[in-house]
């Protein structure tokens, strides 16, 4: 198998957010732009397919996109690693509040009972499959945050390798090699799980 | 295995490349098993999420302009045109979803007409290895059927780009398209035109079967049309035969025969008119594996009668060729049922090929997954929880007998259930779902994490007292949780252990063969477990 690498002309991560803290409007776009289109289709495999609808999930990703933005002392406090990664798990948070909320809607409107299902498979769910994905999620848990952010960046992203290396600031190959390595952990980890 | 190996293996998953049968061989270390068994699960896992990126792609699709609108379709870009019409990329708004869409001009007549059957029979098959048809319509002159967009590349292509494909990919391409085609004929229908150019390998790795274009009803023998591509239609077809099961077979042959060696095996010379074949195809190249390279000789045999009976038995000689780790077996019953079904698949086998117009009998397991089944063929892996079902059809009537045996000392007679509807013996040319279909239908799942699973299936045209009483004594499969697991049957122990005696079943066995002789016939599959 051919591995083919695209040439990464990306600037990186970590120098696009120093320039937003430094106010700089421009680095500011790139990086909506970069970040956007990924969190809305990320969210929109997260979310159940009645709660999803094109508005709803962009009003939530662009929401958590400014305010992470806003308050980017809260990603450097959290240790500096992947922005993306720290954007998922602010996401999946929200993801999970939106979930227990439509959970807990009260059944006064009939047609929304029709229309609304939290408890609908997800298409993450769907295509991966429920239990296996709690297993991923378990064995994902028990990785160093490195190899966590690694892990997150490649399967639930899909980003290549380049644009992880400009993520993380690595080099192509390297960060083939500890995606490697970091999938190693986790298969060690999704075995611990079935013998839990 | 070495640390080296097994961090190839995960970076094969990092680059979205199929484990390949590398990750299946013989181990011996239990350690080994278990990360092999977890790296297979995570490729599954690394599938998945890129068929939800994929299908989560089309979501902001929208608001790319609609070059027009087809239905109720955005149609966005036009991705190819053949002789029959062309096909677009489109934002089905309902699905949340891109799809492929097809168009015709209804003034083809007839092939309008056809177009839009090919929809309706598409529409019957839900299979992973099958492509999805979400609607067909006529609107504004012109029919329109739309599937899921496959994003890949066609085996064509990929051939085309990089020679012939090392012989595991093969194989395991040709085991998934068994698996479909299967699932294809037991819809009583006929693919008719199986070729390189009609299946994808989409992005994920999962092979699909595309075109259902040319495909015919099984028993639709006033239609011999000649369609399909010559180098794959089979000698008999060339010879003015309607298509057949057995000419989907010889097209799956020639298939992965030109995957192994980018060459047809009956290259047609120049300019002439298509021929019929009257001398076996030159042989394969000697770095082919010999079980795979017969498998596929024997697809290719002139005489549709030569070739494997099924699809099931084209996968089962595909997957002799795959080095596999053995279940662990415990009690000495399941050696006694192994020797025994080794022995009598091969006479099976002889005797469909020496009188296929006599008993036919047709046996496929399915794994039931997100609503879809997909055919397992024996040495598939099987994960606790998974369910099963059994279809099952015989030209006159049987009595059916399943047994398990998950090699850790747990045994179970899985038919006949005592269920209503699923008894013996089992009517004449009726499509059977086992353990029950309808309304209540049931499964099988696997509730113990043995190392595998080893299932026998025995059909008999008259009944077998001496077995029905050694059955009787076993385990019986139990509802556990009736009404409450949505039909699934779980496989519990009965109240009372019954001491399994592999002597009695094994000579019970035998004298079924002696006195059954060509009445009975056997299958096995040996489905080891995931870990």
């Amino acid at each position: 198998m051919v591995v083919q690498y695209e040439v990464a002309a990306q600037e990186p991560t970590v120098a696009l957010l120093r320039r937003v803290r430094g106010g700089d409007a421009r680095a500011r776009e790139i990086l909506f732009r970069r970040y956007l289109p990924l969190l809305r289709r990320w969210a929109h495999g997260r979310l159940p397919a009645t709660a999803r609808g094109p508005v709803d999930t962009d009003d939530l990703v662009q929401v958590t996109l400014v305010r992470a933005l806003h308050h980017l002392e809260d990603f450097e406090s959290a240790g500096s690693g992947s922005f993306l990664a720290y954007l998922r798990q602010i996401l999946l948070n929200q993801v999970r509040d939106e979930i227990r909320r439509q959970q807990r809607r009260p059944p006064a409107e009939p047609l929304d009972i029709e229309l609304i299902d939290a408890d609908a498979p997800t298409l993450v769910e769907q295509m991966v499959g429920q239990e296996r994905l709690a297993a991923y999620e378990w064995a994902l848990a028990n990785l160093p945050k490195r190899q966590q952010e690694l892990i997150v960046m490649r399967l639930e992203f899909g980003l290549s390798y380049p644009e992880i290396a400009a993520e993380t600031g690595g080099t192509v190959d390297a960060v083939r090699m500890m995606i490697s390595r970091a999938l190693v952990q986790l298969a060690e980890q999704l075995s611990n799980h079935r013998e839990t | 295995m070495k640390p080296e190996d097994i961090e190839r293996l995960a970076g094969r998953i990092a680059d979205d490349a199929p484990l390949g049968a590398e990750a299946s061989v013989s181990t011996e270390r239990s350690g080994d098993r278990r990360l092999l068994g977890a790296l297979r699960e995570l490729e599954q896992l690394a599938q998945g999420f890129r068929r939800a990126q994929l299908a989560g792609a089309g979501h902001h699709a929208s608001s790319a302009p609609a070059l027009f609108r087809f239905g109720g379709l955005d149609v966005l870009e036009q991705l190819g045109e053949g002789a029959q019409g062309t096909v677009w990329r489109a934002y089905d708004p309902l699905l949340d979803q891109q799809v492929a869409l097809k168009l015709r001009r209804l003034d083809s007549g007839d092939l309008a007409h056809r177009f839009l059957e090919e929809g309706r029979r598409l529409a019957r098959l839900r299979h992973p290895n099958i492509v999805n048809v979400y609607g067909a319509a006529v609107h504004e002159g012109r029919t329109g059927l739309w599937t899921e967009l496959v994003r890949g590349r066609s085996l064509s292509d990929l051939l085309a780009e990089g020679g012939p494909l090392p012989t595991e990919d093969v194989n395991a391409i040709g085991r998934d398209l068994c698996g479909a085609l299967a699932f294809v004929h037991r819809h009583g229908l006929v693919h008719g035109d199986v070729k390189a150019g009609n299946v994808m390998r989409d992005a994920g790795g999962r092979i699909v079967l595309m075109d259902f274009g040319a495909t015919q009803d099984a028993g639709d023998c006033g239609r011999a049309v000649l369609s399909g591509t010559v180098q794959y239609l089979a000698p008999e077809v060339l010879d003015g035969g309607a298509p057949t099961p057995a000419s989907d077979i010889y097209a799956l042959g020639v298939l992965l025969y030109h995957l192994l060696t980018a060459r047809y095996p009956n290259e047609p010379v120049a300019d002439e008119a298509p021929r019929v074949l009257a001398e076996h195809p030159p042989a394969l190249p000697a770095g082919v594996p010999r079980p795979l390279a017969q498998a596929i000789d024997a697809a290719l045999a002139i005489d549709p009668r030569q070739r494997p009976p099924s699809m099931i038995a084209f996968a089962q000689a595909l997957n002799r060729s795959v080095p596999r780790a053995r279940p662990r077996r415990i009690v000495g019953v399941s050696v006694a049922i192994l020797l025994l079904a080794a022995g009598i698949f091969t006479a099976v086998w002889s005797s469909h090929r020496a009188a296929p117009a006599a008993w036919q009998t047709e046996l496929a397991l399915e794994r039931i997954e997100h609503g879809a089944s997909a055919a397992l063929q024996s040495g598939a892996t099987v994960h606790l929880g998974d369910h099963l079902q059994l279809h099952f059809r015989s030209s006159e009537p049987v009595w059916l007998y399943v047994l398990d045996d998950d090699g850790d000392g747990s045994a179970a007679v899985l038919f006949p259930t005592g269920e209503e509807g699923t008894t013996d013996p089992l009517a004449a040319n009726v499509d059977y779902t086992l353990p029950a279909s309808g309304p209540h239908a049931l499964t099988w799942q696997i509730s113990s994490a043995a190392s595998g699973e080893e299932l026998l299936m025995l059909a008999s045209r008259s009944p077998q007292p001496e077995l029905e009483r050694l059955i009787a004594q076993w385990r019986h499969a139990h509802d556990s949780h009736a009404g409450k697991q949505r039909g699934a049957l779980v496989l519990a122990p009965a109240p009372s252990e019954e001491a399994l005696d592999s002597a009695d079943l094994g000579e019970a066995l035998a004298a079924a063969e002696r006195s059954a002789g060509s009445n009975l016939r056997r299958w096995r599959f040996e489905l080891p477990h995931a870990d």
